[in-house]
């Protein structure tokens, strides 16, 4: 593969001579000798005798042998100090200690040099002396030395050669074409992983660097620049060599006539680098953080710095998720002992200051660019998604899970992609699903205002606003509320940030791509059950289109339609965890996975998680692999783990766990019996009930099927737990607190499970139907299969005419049926008073609704934490005076009392009520929009007073724009016996002071309102909540949920013998 | 499980889904439990609180009478105090706190010096059915007629069908606010020539107690004749309008307009009266955006008749359009129906001659919803009280009526209750009045046979001309509707 970049980078200025193909430049031999050049070839081994025969047979077969060989034994354990002495003579053979660096080895060298051999320096002699670096693991090809000198005899200014490094075991691998590093101290080759030598770098240009083996130095450059950094005990001393030399004023050339085999043992950890201790990544990442301190601009380097510490740091987390805790702490030492012992660094840019010719922006041009960071993480999140994890696939993980990789991979690689994708038939289903949905949605897809209806509120303005709702220890609902906020708000965020902040187009997307989503996951989970192609497109057609999915949709039940496609990917990963299906090995980490997953699938359909378990629970009694059990307690424990502190609220409200996430509305009906067991959970959005009963017959008759019955029976039961489930569900009558009357509950989430459960039946029942009935004889099986198969095929078609007849929002879906209430409202509630709006619908039958709404309206999330209906019941009897037209002040009196500061009936408003509201004193109407009316209440209620004894209320002046309610203000005395109300639900975390004493806590007021005592005297008065519980949650939930996903990250691959 | 036996496991997995089927069939409820239930609640009333307007010009009032009426009794209190009295202040008057059971009556005569402006406050049972009205009577004077006005509660909205400003003719609205908080109101005037808003009459304030007059002939001069919406814009008010004629020095009648009922497209207005010398004009609305084609039908004591050349109307939005009924001249009192293609309001007036005329009122009213009282029944050589009752439905209706015996006296003879019986589609006249007393009576409709319209008229020989006043029978309801009202979070949020 070219990369245009690299040229660009490393090779501004080609050498004349270079261009082209070199066959055609040398077609003769090349016999010169370049007399003049005097070559001492420094050979540093370290325990290197698997590689050190060949690399003394390619030293000694030389075409231009060096003048001098001088070896360097850094204290080898092995055969090295013979294999060297017998080739080069034991005089040749200098020894160091063990633990001495490949920098030091060479320094010795060349300090023992200066005695061993006479020579003159400097061109003025007409001899120039150099040094050849060779590493015991690096053997140069025959004509490498006179390609290197030939470089050094076209152009005096060249100070350091290097070669074209190449794999040792397979010459078609491109290992080194000079050397750069990038800003975060990668050392930079320019060439790509695994990148085969097609010729493509070939040539000869200027680089920043040459790798340390086969590099050609000058002897006087490398004197007047003192050799490699003795600071640096490994690693990079090339890249910091090159620099320098380049900084002053020197050339650094790479030719790719000069070839060398390196096999890069050390730093692949193919041997024990004693000279670092053993610890490789510690040398690593301290010389690349020296060497880019060292080297940097003048006014580079505090940038650098900060750079460098923030960049280590993120490192070392990103080494932990990946469960490489050693490397992770080797990072953070030695980004510790560079950059907190600044004195080192000073002293080496004080050597360096003393030969540096030019200045730094000159060798710009050969450093990395500043995007090649980004490129890196690119072509990592690339081969993740290709399948090769840099990390590790051992047993596979959670965050790369099995269907999703070979499908994404099939569909991503290979030439012609737009073909090769129409041709896929995953694709197929999501791009025929998408285009269905788009039709279902028709006049949905566009319009004014955010979708709402049903179970869901208008999204808020921003993925702050969702953000907000979820941190938040105290939500502005209602009375106030201070309930665990729903967990789904956290994913539905996470999507709304990744959009750009639109929360309306996370929601919209979550709906509209519910689906077609469904579709694709069905698709890629069922081929990991079956391999046959049409039975898949049927299956995840059929599943896509569910009526609990389509119910979902049209209801406006985020959790339902999100779970929907969540569903197959959680079911796949618990059979994984247990080690059924396809190829796949149990493992904890699977376990773990699905723990995590079925936590998110939790979050947005709780009642998920009970049938998720009693359904893992029913497949393992079928027959329990090993540990099964244990890897089924990970699985169940991990969701309520990770959702505190919303499940410990839900074990206080177990409505929770079997109500849809969002709002839930009075009025709706239950489903017969019948539907349900034919997965159609009843409402709008659903066929009528027959539609699915091919379904059920077909997955049914797959029981028939002798070779398949085991997965039949597993998908069965599975089927039965889900059926079974929402039948008991369609009995439930459940009391949602806010409410405060029975309804029925939605047996949605639990018929989406059963209906999964029949398509996976059905598609198991249907794969190879054709060859085994073609291997019996005609009977009644032919007719029967036939009859089925039309059954179930036509459940899909006509699930998917049903749902385009519908449309998708099917009269309860909407946009812009959110609250609307007036600008002077919205701006209103930002004012001192912060005064809440009293909502009030009047239906056709004269029944009356009412909720209070602080702010500008209700937004998704807000129905999950809405306090008790018992906190505003007391609103209802003064209402329906109100509505009746006979209500007088104390009726108003009381509204204030919650906070309320404008009454609105909803559009349609009948214009009886209307007329009754206008008769109210102390209701003003001050507008309408459309077709509702909007009425001041005089006075309005503040959401702070103070309640005095036989006289009226003082209005306390609150924070206008706090999220809170907040109060700092100074409040005059007053008589004994006051009362500080807040209009706020009574809840332990609320706190007053007056002048920094601790007010304490009255009873409730009004049996709701938190209420504090009031001394006679005044001062400073604050009031605020505490949200420091909040914040451990929260924090709890972090350090848990990154447990969970350590755990289920699999481990670091360890570097295999024969890869290169 | 031995897995060898494909048949015996469909069968089973067929039993366990069918099972739970029919087990959940049979314990599902066979009526949904949401969804039904009734828009609220029928509860008695517990308060109400009536204006009752003050004369139209004391100095010539001769005779002047509040007169409240609680027709079932019970417990509870009744009291007359000005308006805009302090809560604790004193009542002008109180029903006594112990008292026999039956109908509880106040009548307090209205001095000549002193507030003008009453109101009657009830409470508890003597809230339900409560009727209260003034009643005035001057021989003599710019103000010489009977008037009679019935106290009303504040509402949101009202409408009036009579009154003008000519010269000579002095119609003026009374805004009257019994509540703690200022009210405001706009009112609009439907003339001839179309519906007026006059800038003075838009956006009046009526500060709490207090009351405002506004004059017709200061906002729509020279209009000959009238009718008055006012329409509450914050808070409430208790209106009512009066009509005084002024012949040169002369006077020419005076009276109130009762309160027509709200815009509808059906409208019965009772008590006409069908005597020769009296003078009949139908005035018709269409305060709505479109023109009204409108169908009239007299219901007399004979049948109902559909009176030729007037019986369809063309009626231009917003303009008043006066129908003459002298053409027609059914014997005794008679009721018109109005059958319109949009909301209509309507009333009639009548004119009595004489040297010294005067004229009375009606107005579309609503059929009684209970007992209903006819505070002011006064009989003698000179004074004859007549109730007309209609029955525009398809059946007859029954009524029982009962005389009360004057506050603090008994008469010599209380007639026991009688029945009357309303032909369907027929008007029955019926004399009332114990000779020498003036008492009040109580209509009680029969239940359930269909809708009653009840209208009272008095008539007093003078010597000088005729004195009438008169008008619909109107009750203040006993029960009223309270709409069922719940907390939702998610109220007002689109479809469910």
């Amino acid at each position: 593969m070219t990369t245009p970049f690299i040229d660009a980078t490393f090779g501004p200025e080609r050498l004349d001579g270079a261009l082209g193909d070199p066959e055609e430049l040398e077609p003769e031999p090349d016999t010169r000798t370049f007399e003049q050049f005097r070559v001492t070839a420094l050979l540093v081994a370290h325990d290197g005798e698997r590689w050190l025969p060949e690399t003394l047979a390619a030293l000694a077969a030389q075409e231009r042998p060096p003048q001098l060989v001088l070896a360097v034994d850094t204290g080898s354990t092995d055969g090295t100090p013979q294999l060297l002495s017998a080739a080069l003579g034991s005089s040749a053979v200098l020894t160091r200690p063990r633990d001495t660096g490949f920098g030091p080895a060479v320094a010795h060298a060349v300090d023992s040099l200066a005695g061993a051999v006479t020579h003159t320096t400097g061109p003025a002699s007409g001899v120039v002396d150099w040094l050849w670096l060779l590493h015991d693991d690096s053997a140069p090809d025959p004509a490498a030395l006179r390609a290197l000198l030939a470089v050094a005899d076209a152009s005096p200014s060249v100070a350091i050669v290097g070669p074209k490094a190449v794999g040792w075991v397979d010459r078609r691998r491109l290992v080194e074409m000079g050397l750069s590093i990038a800003g975060s101290g990668r050392r930079e080759t320019g060439i790509e992983r695994d990148e085969m030598d097609q010729g493509q770098h070939d040539g000869q240009r200027d680089v920043l660097a040459v790798g340390s083996a086969g590099m050609l130095v000058r002897r006087d450059v490398w004197d007047a620049l003192g050799g490699f950094d003795p600071a640096l005990a490994m690693f990079r001393e090339d890249v910091d060599l090159g620099w320098r030399a380049n900084l002053a004023g020197h050339r650094v050339v790479v030719t790719s006539d000069a070839v060398i085999r390196h096999r890069v043992a050390s730093s692949a950890g193919r041997r024990r680098p004693d000279a670092v201790g053993g610890r490789v990544h510690r040398a690593d990442r301290r010389s690349a953080l020296h060497v880019l301190l060292a080297n940097a601009g003048a006014l580079a380097v505090v940038p650098q710095y900060l750079r460098l510490a923030l960049g280590s740091l993120l490192r070392a987390l990103g080494l932990a998720l990946a469960k490489a805790p050693g490397e992770a702490l080797e990072e953070l030492e030695a980004a510790a002992s560079v950059l907190l012992r600044p004195a080192a660094v000073r002293r080496a840019r004080r050597d360096r200051r003393d030969t540096r010719a030019v200045p730094a922006r000159a060798v710009r041009p050969l450093l990395a660019p500043p995007w090649s960071g980004a490129r890196h993480g690119i072509e990592t999140l690339r081969g993740l998604a290709a399948g090769r994890t840099l990390v590790s696939t051992s047993a596979g993980s959670v965050l790369e899970p099995g269907p999703v990789s070979d499908e994404l991979d099939e569909m991503a690689t290979g030439s012609g992609w737009l073909r090769a994708l129409l041709s896929r038939p995953g694709t197929v289903v999501l791009l025929g699903l998408v285009a269905l949905a788009l039709v279902a949605f028709r006049g949905l897809v566009l319009g004014g205002g955010p979708l709402s209806g049903g179970a869901l509120l208008p999204a808020p303005g921003g993925a702050s606003d969702l953000w907000a709702a979820y941190l938040a220890g105290w939500h502005d609902v209602g009375t106030g509320s201070g309930l665990a906020a729903p967990p789904y708000l956290a994913p539905v965020a996470l999507l709304a940030t990744a959009l750009l902040g639109k929360a309306w187009l996370a929601v919209d997307l979550l709906l509209l791509l519910a689906v077609p989503l469904a579709g694709l996951a069905a698709y890629l989970v069922l081929g990991r059950l079956v391999r046959a192609r049409w039975a898949r497109v049927a299956g995840a057609v059929g599943y896509a289109l569910l009526p609990a999915v389509t119910g979902a949709v049209a209801g406006g039940r985020l959790g339902v339609a999100t779970a929907a496609w969540l569903l197959p990917f959680t079911g796949w990963a618990v059979l994984r965890a247990f080690g059924v299906g396809r190829a796949a090995r149990p493992s904890w980490g699977a376990a773990w996975g699905a723990g995590l997953l079925l936590a998110v699938l939790t979050a947005f359909a709780p009642v998920l998680w009970p049938l998720t378990v009693l359904a893992g629970a029913g497949l393992l009694l079928l027959g329990a692999p090993a540990l099964g059990w244990a890897r089924l307690g990970v699985v169940a424990v991990v969701p309520p783990v990770l959702l505190l502190p919303w499940s410990l609220r839900a074990l206080h409200e177990p409505a929770l766990w079997v109500l849809d996430v969002g709002a839930t509305r009075v009025g709706a009906g239950s489903p017969t019996a019948w539907s349900v067991a034919l997965a159609n959970p009843g409402g709008p959005g659903t066929p009528v009930w027959w539609v699915t009963g091919g379904l059920l017959l077909a997955a049914w008759a797959a029981l028939l099927r002798g070779d398949r019955r085991r997965a039949g029976l597993g998908a069965w039961v599975v089927a039965l737990v889900g059926l079974g489930a929402g039948l008991v569900l369609s009995l439930l009558r459940v009391t949602p607190a806010p409410l405060g009357v029975e309804v029925p509950v939605w047996p949605g989430a639990a018929t989406l499970l059963g209906g999964a459960a029949l398509v996976s039946a059905a598609v198991l029942g249907a794969e190879g139907l054709r060859e085994r009935l073609a291997g019996h004889h005609f009977g009644w099986r032919q007719p029967v299969a036939v009859v089925l198969l039309v059954a179930a095929t036509a459940a899909p078609v006509l699930l998917a005419a049903g749902w385009l007849a519908r449309g998708a929002g099917d009269g309860v879906l909407a946009r812009g049926a959110g609250d609307v209430l007036p600008a002077y409202v919205v701006a209103s509630s930002q004012t001192p008073s912060r005064p809440r709006t009293l909502v009030v619908a009047v239906d056709t039958e004269g029944r009356a609704s009412y909720a209070l709404v602080a702010g500008s309206g209700r937004v998704v999330g807000d129905a999950d934490v809405a306090p008790p209906a018992s906190t505003v019941a007391a609103l209802g009897p003064v209402l329906a005076d109100v509505l009746g037209g006979r209500a007088d002040e104390p009726a108003v009196a009381a509204m204030a009392g919650y906070g309320v500061g404008f009454l609105e009936v909803a559009d349609p408003a009948p214009d009886r009520v209307v007329r009754a509201v206008d008769g109210v004193p102390g209701l003003a109407r001050v507008g309408a929009v459309q077709g509702a009316a909007v009425w001041r209440l005089l006075p309005a209620g503040p959401r702070v007073r103070i309640e005095r004894p036989a006289a009226a209320d003082v209005p306390v002046k609150a924070d206008a724009t706090a999220a809170t309610t907040t109060v700092d203000t100074p409040v005059i005395g007053g008589a004994a016996g006051r009362t500080l109300v807040l209009a706020e639900s009574a809840d332990p975390g609320w706190w007053a002071t007056l002048d920094g004493t601790s007010l304490s806590r009255a009873a409730a007021f009004d049996g709701w309102a938190q209420a504090f005592t009031l001394p006679a005297g005044g001062g400073r008065l604050q009031v605020g909540h505490r949200a420091a519980e909040r914040v451990g949650w929260l924090l709890a939930q972090g350090v848990l949920f990154v447990a969970v996903v350590v755990l289920a990250t699999p481990g670091r691959r360890r570097p295999t013998e024969d890869d290169a | 499980m031995r897995l060898t036996r494909p048949f015996a496991v469909l069968l089973a997995v067929a039993a366990v889904l069918g099972g739970a089927v029919a087990v959940t069939a049979a314990a599902q409820p066979v009526a949904p439990t949401a969804a039904s239930g009734s828009g609220g609640a029928t509860v008695p009333v517990e308060r109400l609180t009536l204006v009752c307007p003050g004369a139209v010009t004391r100095a010539d009032v001769q005779q002047s009478y509040v007169t409240a009426i609680s027709p079932g009794g019970g417990d509870g209190t009744l009291r007359v105090e000005a308006l805009g009295a302090a809560a604790d202040a004193k009542p002008l008057l109180a029903a006594p706190a112990s008292r026999p059971d039956g109908p509880v009556t106040l009548r307090y005569p209205v001095p000549a010096a002193g507030p003008s402006t009453l109101v009657v406050q009830a409470t508890g049972a003597l809230a339900r059915g409560l009727t209260a009205d003034v009643s005035v009577r001057a021989s003599a004077g710019p103000a010489r007629g009977r008037s009679n006005v019935s106290c009303t509660a504040a509402q949101p909205d009202a409408w009036f069908v009579g009154g003008g400003a000519t010269v000579g003719r002095r119609s003026a609205l009374y805004l009257s606010n019994t509540d703690a908080t200022a009210a405001t109101v706009d009112v609009t005037v439907f003339t001839p020539t179309g519906a007026q808003q006059p800038a003075a009459a838009q956006g009046v304030l009526v500060p709490a107690g207090q009351q405002r007059v506004l004059a017709l002939d200061a906002l729509v001069p020279g209009t000959a004749a009238t009718a008055v919406a006012v329409s509450s814009v914050s808070g409430r008010v208790a209106s009512a309008l009066a009509d005084v004629v002024v012949n040169g020095l002369d006077p020419g009648g005076v009276d109130w307009v009762p309160p027509s009922v709200g815009p509808a497209r059906s409208l019965v207005i009772p008590g006409v009266p069908g005597d020769a010398d009296a003078t009949s004009v139908l005035q018709l609305v269409a305060p709505g955006p479109a023109d009204a084609v409108v169908h009239l039908r007299l219901l007399t004591a004979e049948g109902s008749i559909v009176p030729l050349s007037i019986d369809t109307l063309q009626v231009p939005a917003g303009q008043l359009v006066e129908v003459p009924l002298d053409k027609v001249k059914p014997q005794g009192g008679y009721a018109i129906e109005v059958d319109a293609d949009q909301p209509m309001v309507g009333g009639v007036r009548t004119v009595r001659a004489g040297e010294y005329p005067d004229f009375a009122y009606t107005a579309a009213a609503a059929a009684l919803p209970g007992a209903a009282a006819v505070t002011d029944v006064e009989a003698s050589v000179r004074v004859s009280t007549v109730l007309l009752l209609t029955a525009p439905g398809d059946t007859d209706v029954s009524a029982t009526l009962t005389m009360l015996p004057p506050a603090g006296s008994k008469p010599p003879t209380v007639p026991k209750p009688v029945t009357v019986k309303v032909p369907a589609g027929r008007t029955t006249v019926v004399q009332l009045g114990v000779s020498g007393y003036r008492v009040a009576a109580v209509v009680t409709p029969v239940d359930g046979a269909g809708p009653l319209y009840v209208a009272w008229l008095t008539t007093e020989q003078g010597p000088r001309g005729p004195l009438i006043t008169g008008g619909p029978v109107v009750a203040s309801p006993a029960t009223m509707q309270v709409p069922a009202v719940l907390p939702d979070p998610m109220a007002g949020l689109g479809a469910g």
